[in-house]
């Protein structure tokens, strides 16, 4: 099972079990018929069941695997320069999530557009590229674009 | 049948002014460019466009509201098969073959396809509109909530089809679907589940997260591998643009087989376009030669969802002429604009406002033809657009993302969920979690749900109300047919993978070429 798919289905779990004990406080069933709760608490259930499951098959077909004498995928020695290419990749993944969740968090702060402005000229530059006033130039050119085209034009507030 | 000829007729009269028809072509053409916007849909177009409306004639206004309604369902597909963010919810399926043909240099070609596959389906529907209207409504009347619920369960049942290959992978998108979907206001009860915080009491955007599941999850994917689409240099050259006939041959049945099934989805209330695409793409891969194909840019795939998408909207129309009730979120804000006019939509608005009723009919029908003209002439400038840009298009696509999902209701909150399911999204596709069974169990979880909790008060207590019923218990007989044809499928196609394979078959066909 790769990092990313544990992360996903940890991530599952704990949504699951939020769910489900907030569920238990809502009724289940009502005189007439099923309550608010029952879908979710249900549902919370078969999910966690079902990942018990899929993490159950892939662990027994690992150790079936190693029992006969193969190494699991996880086991075989990486060649360095791919897992070395594997690391700064996630690295860039890591960081591309990190500025997108700063330009959301900065949006309550200095607004929309400059956020965004910011933000592409970085994904320009660091992750695509570019140079630098090559970056900032279209950032700035697709930001006035979209104000345009939302603010002025649909009259959707991105600047108040 | 005479009788509506000759009113479409009086209609086409009233409408066909050099003031309407270049009303209705620009309003095409803006209802096309809201569509394409991520976050933006056929509601947000029309309500944008209602106060352009006032101090116009009604018929005028009705064209300008149609125009922009039909040209949202055109611009949908744009953002979806170019850069693989759907502009709303009935576009994901569009994305899904749409956006490997652009990756595979065929993007022009998708485009043509999808508007002219959108043409027939909308005038399918529009023809079903004119002629089958009263009746239609009439039988539509006879579905009660079981016969909903067990639709609703229907679409839920197709995602066998759209499983990939793993039902366990499947199922677990689809209850995390499900229990995203429960947060929020409960429609039977009026109790407030899981409002962690106050945005949540709202529930949560389901565009939202299509924008951060498809827009934000494909940057995050691209940035990673650091893919660079090859979309070759711009060219103006209409021979790339335009489908031959051995594209359009591909598409013709599936096409119709869209059309009829989205007309029919679109005129059952509530049930709107989004359920009528994800239905036409499941029975396109159901009745394909080559199910392992979809997902690969299948002209199938692509053309039925988009003619269902189109069809569905003259669908959603004729229970909001005929009963006064709306079947879609556009066709909700088209009962504000009726309204607005001082018309009252019933079984008495094609008595008392005839004239008006059939003049907006016969605007739909040049707004149709006019889009189709339109789009397939811009198709060269969305290319070529996106040819020119294509090496920014990390930023520009997360930048209309963000700003799409903030457009929602001017929160950020939108935009934190949007960027939570570009993660997941980005999760997902990594590990071979399909994307389709958990937005189709988004979309219809919360009205099965609610048919369910209805259909069992109505019987007091009891599920025998499913199978008393001959619709009901037809569709139970489809549901059980489906499933257990879908896991025959899986089997056979597991069984057939399993044997040895002849070399030299192609990949999935996506050119991609990694940056060092």
């Amino acid at each position: 099972m790769k990092i990313s798919e544990v992360i996903l289905l940890a991530g599952l779990v704990v949504f699951s079990l939020v769910l489900l004990l907030s569920s238990l406080g809502i009724p289940y069933a009502t005189e007439q018929t099923f309550g608010p709760g029952f879908v979710p608490l249900n549902l919370s259930v078969a999910t966690l069941a079902l990942i018990g499951i899929v993490v159950l098959k892939t662990v027994v077909a690992t150790v079936k695997t190693k029992k006969k004498g193969r190494a699991a995928p996880e086991d075989v020695p990486r060649d360095t320069e791919v897992t070395t290419n594997a690391a700064a990749r996630a690295g860039v993944l890591v960081a591309a999530i990190i500025l997108v969740m700063l330009t959301a968090a900065a949006m309550e702060f200095v607004g929309v557009l400059p956020a965004v402005v910011v933000m592409m000229a970085l994904i320009s530059w660091r992750f695509s590229g570019h140079s630098p006033l090559k970056s900032v130039a279209v950032g700035v050119l697709s930001v006035a674009a979209i104000y345009v085209i939302f603010e002025m034009w649909l009259n959707i507030p991105l600047t108040s | 049948m005479s009788d509506a000829l000759i009113s479409l007729a009086g209609g086409l009269e009233n409408v066909a002014t050099v003031y309407n028809i270049g009303l209705i072509f620009v309003a095409g053409l803006i209802g096309t460019i809201v569509g394409a916007l991520p976050g933006l849909g056929p509601s947000a177009g029309i309500a944008l466009m209602l106060p352009l409306t006032f101090g116009m004639p009604h018929i005028s206004g009705l064209c300008l509201l149609t125009g922009v309604y039909m040209g949202t369902m055109y611009g949908g597909r744009i953002t979806s098969i170019l850069i693989n963010t759907p502009g709303d919810a009935p576009a994901i399926m569009t994305a899904m073959e749409g956006y490997p043909m652009m990756c595979q240099g065929r993007g022009g070609l998708a485009l043509g396809i999808s508007a002219v596959s959108s043409f027939v389906g909308g005038m399918f529907g529009l023809v079903i509109l004119i002629f089958f209207a009263p009746v239609v409504a009439d039988w539509a009347i006879f579905l009660g909530a079981p016969e909903y619920f067990l639709l609703m369960v229907l679409g839920l049942s197709t995602i066998i089809l759209l499983a990939g290959d793993s039902i366990a992978k499947a199922l677990i998108v689809t209850f995390f679907g499900v229990l995203v979907s429960t947060f929020g206001s409960d429609y039977v009860s009026g109790y407030v589940r899981f409002a962690f915080v106050p945005e949540l009491i709202e529930g949560i955007d389901f565009v939202a997260i299509i924008i951060g599941l498809y827009g934000l999850g494909e940057v995050f994917h691209n940035l990673e591998k650091k893919l660079v689409l090859n979309l070759g240099k711009p060219s103006l050259a209409f021979r790339e643009y335009i489908p031959g006939m051995r594209d359009l041959g591909e598409a013709t049945m599936p096409t119709l087989r869209g059309s009829v099934l989205g007309n029919f989805i679109g005129i059952l209330p509530g049930a709107g376009a989004t359920a009528a695409t994800f239905l036409a793409y499941a029975l396109e891969r159901r009745v394909s030669r080559e199910p392992k194909d979809f997902g690969r840019g299948k002209i199938a795939g692509l053309a039925s969802p988009e003619a269902a998408n189109n069809a569905s909207v003259p669908g959603a129309l004729i229970p909001l002429i005929t009963l006064g009730i709306p079947g879609s979120g556009g066709t909700a804000v088209m009962l504000g604009a009726l309204i607005m006019f001082g018309l009252q939509p019933g079984p008495l608005l094609m008595m008392q406002s005839g004239d008006v009723v059939w003049g907006m009919i016969a605007g739909l029908v040049l707004a149709n033809v006019l889009l189709l003209f339109s789009n397939v002439l811009l198709i060269p400038l969305f290319i070529n657009i996106l040819r020119v840009s294509q090496r920014h298009l990390s930023s520009v696509v997360t930048a209309l993302c963000l700003v799409g999902a903030f457009s929602l209701n001017y929160t950020v909150f939108n935009v934190w969920i949007a960027v939570i399911f570009g993660i997941i999204g980005y999760l997902m596709r990594k590990n071979d979690y399909p994307t389709g069974p958990f937005i189709l169990s988004v979309v219809l979880a919360p009205m099965a749900e609610n048919y369910f909790r209805q259909s069992i008060m109505l019987a007091q207590g009891s599920w025998s109300i499913f199978v008393e019923r001959p619709i009901s218990l037809t569709l139970i007989l489809i549901m059980i047919a489906t499933i257990v044809v879908g896991v025959i499928g899986k089997r056979m196609t597991f069984r057939r993978l399993a044997m040895p394979r002849l070399p030299g078959r192609a990949d999935n066909g996506i050119r991609a070429r990694h940056r060092k």
